[in-house]
């Protein structure tokens, strides 16, 4: 289905949430005083087969969820419209990219469906295309078509290592600082993603970035979540809204621990744990599970958007912009 | 990070735009793959190469590719094979890269290059 990824909070409540009692325990502060490594070992194989175990719950819990969890909504944004480019670096590093980082391994478990376009894109590229996907996510586009070299980079780091665990080719960056060198890739993708930048400036940035990136004719296929939501048959008030996400505390990163991730994580777990207490407020218990409210950042494009930020950029055309399933997607080509 | 990656792959620094690479390359663990042979790749995939990142990477990793262009030919195998070798079947798993321009090092863990600037290296690229 091509819902898998607009429908966040859908997913959310489907995905399964009974299967978290043998790891209810496995606390930060636990796995802290106990950080040996054959416990981690171990910890990690019982985690590789719960994941297992939940996709397949997963499938099953779509027709007959047992235990719904809370419901969340969508909320307006709680911080002043950026005046400076610097306020919405800020803003994106604390209302985007900290909340992927520490919702990463749960998004994972739910990203897991191709979008058809997109999917299609892929396959029609030609054997030995090389391409790149800016915001690749949990990386369920890099391995689509085995016959192209596709590079995955996203911002957080906890996607990039879930990518490279699936043996694709993936690295941190930042959406408007490609490492990459200038007119080379023959094809781009950008999936969900734009929508997160915070800034009309900042959008035509990542989209004008993408664009240098790629060579003379490369086409570069982008979506975005739409304001009008016709599809999921609701209606936003704002453009800049708060999207929720109810994580759930057994797709903590902390339980992928190895030996030399160690010192890292205690740095990490030290300012998550200083992050806990901020985040006290936001946890929300029931029947036993534990789930944690997190909000992203979005900016919900509406039509004409797309237009509006390719007339900035006079080295590509708009070939094609539509809506599917409340996402808009664009093709656009670099002449 | 693979060969082929690395080839495709610049300094993020807006000052270094055309110049910052290849980037070179340092590899304390790498990791040998073994992706099949595919000849329509790989002959589709020379012509996009830069090719002082391959020689460079040729050199490190042992593998017999001559630096001389003109010898090369699509039509035999056993040099495809060598290059399809060299782009998809090695690894670096920990390192750094570093720009030839500004000589920014980026490290690589685990197999992932981090090319993140620090917010005082952006708003310095832009303040310029």
């Amino acid at each position: 289905m091509s819902n898998s990824n607009n429908n966040d909070i859908d997913l959310n409540n489907n995905s399964n949430n009974n299967n978290n009692s043998n790891n209810s325990d496995n606390s930060n502060k636990v796995e802290n005083k106990l950080s040996k490594n054959e416990l981690k070992k171990l910890q990690k194989q019982q985690y590789k087969e719960q994941k297992k175990a939940e996709k397949k719950a997963e499938k099953k819990a779509n027709k007959e969820p047992k235990e719904q969890p809370p419901v969340v909504t969508e909320q307006n944004i709680d911080f002043a419209e950026p005046k400076t480019d610097r306020e919405a670096y800020h803003i994106e590093v604390k209302h985007v990219r900290e909340i992927y980082d520490r919702i990463a391994l749960h998004f994972d478990s739910t990203r897991y469906k191709a979008w058809p376009i997109v999917e299609n894109f892929l396959n029609s590229r030609k054997c030995g295309s090389i391409g790149c996907d800016v915001g690749c996510g949990n990386g369920k586009y890099l391995g689509v078509n085995p016959n192209v070299h596709l590079i995955g980079s996203d911002i957080c780091n906890n996607f990039a290592t879930i990518c490279n665990e699936k043996h694709y080719e993936a690295l941190v960056a930042d959406g408007l600082f490609l490492p990459y060198k200038s007119d080379q890739f023959d094809f781009a993708i950008s999936i969900a993603v734009i929508h997160h930048f915070s800034t009309f400036e900042r959008r035509v940035e990542a989209l004008r970035e993408i664009i240098r990136v790629l060579k003379k004719d490369g086409t570069l296929l982008i979506t975005s979540w739409a304001m009008t939501q016709k599809w999921k048959g609701k209606s936003y008030e704002n453009q800049d809204v708060m999207v929720p996400w109810l994580f759930q505390n057994q797709f903590n990163m902390s339980n992928k621990t190895d030996e030399e991730e160690e010192q890292q994580q205690q740095q990490q777990q030290q300012e998550q744990q200083q992050q806990e207490q901020e985040e006290k407020d936001n946890k929300v218990e029931k029947s036993g599970s534990q789930y944690e409210l997190y909000h992203r950042y979005y900016h919900l494009f509406e039509d004409g958007e797309f237009e509006r930020m390719v007339d900035q950029i006079p080295e590509c055309i708009l070939e094609e912009n539509n809506l599917d399933h409340d996402n808009y997607y664009c093709f656009i080509k670099k002449k | 990070m693979k060969v082929l990656t690395h080839n495709m792959m610049a300094c993020t620094k807006k000052q270094c735009m055309g110049k910052g690479f290849p980037l070179a390359v340092e590899c304390s663990n790498f990791e040998t793959l073994n992706q099949e042979f595919n000849v329509e790749f790989t002959k589709n995939i020379y012509p996009k190469l830069d090719w002082k990142g391959i020689m460079e990477m040729a050199q490190k990793f042992n593998i017999p590719i001559s630096a001389d262009v003109t010898t090369h030919s699509l039509k035999d195998e056993k040099f495809l094979k060598s290059l399809h070798h060299l782009l998809c079947n090695f690894k670096v798993i920990t390192g750094s890269l570093q720009c030839p321009n500004c000589q920014r090092v980026y490290p690589i863990d685990k197999g992932i290059p981090n090319m993140l600037l620090r917010e005082d290296e952006i708003y310095q690229d832009i303040r310029e």
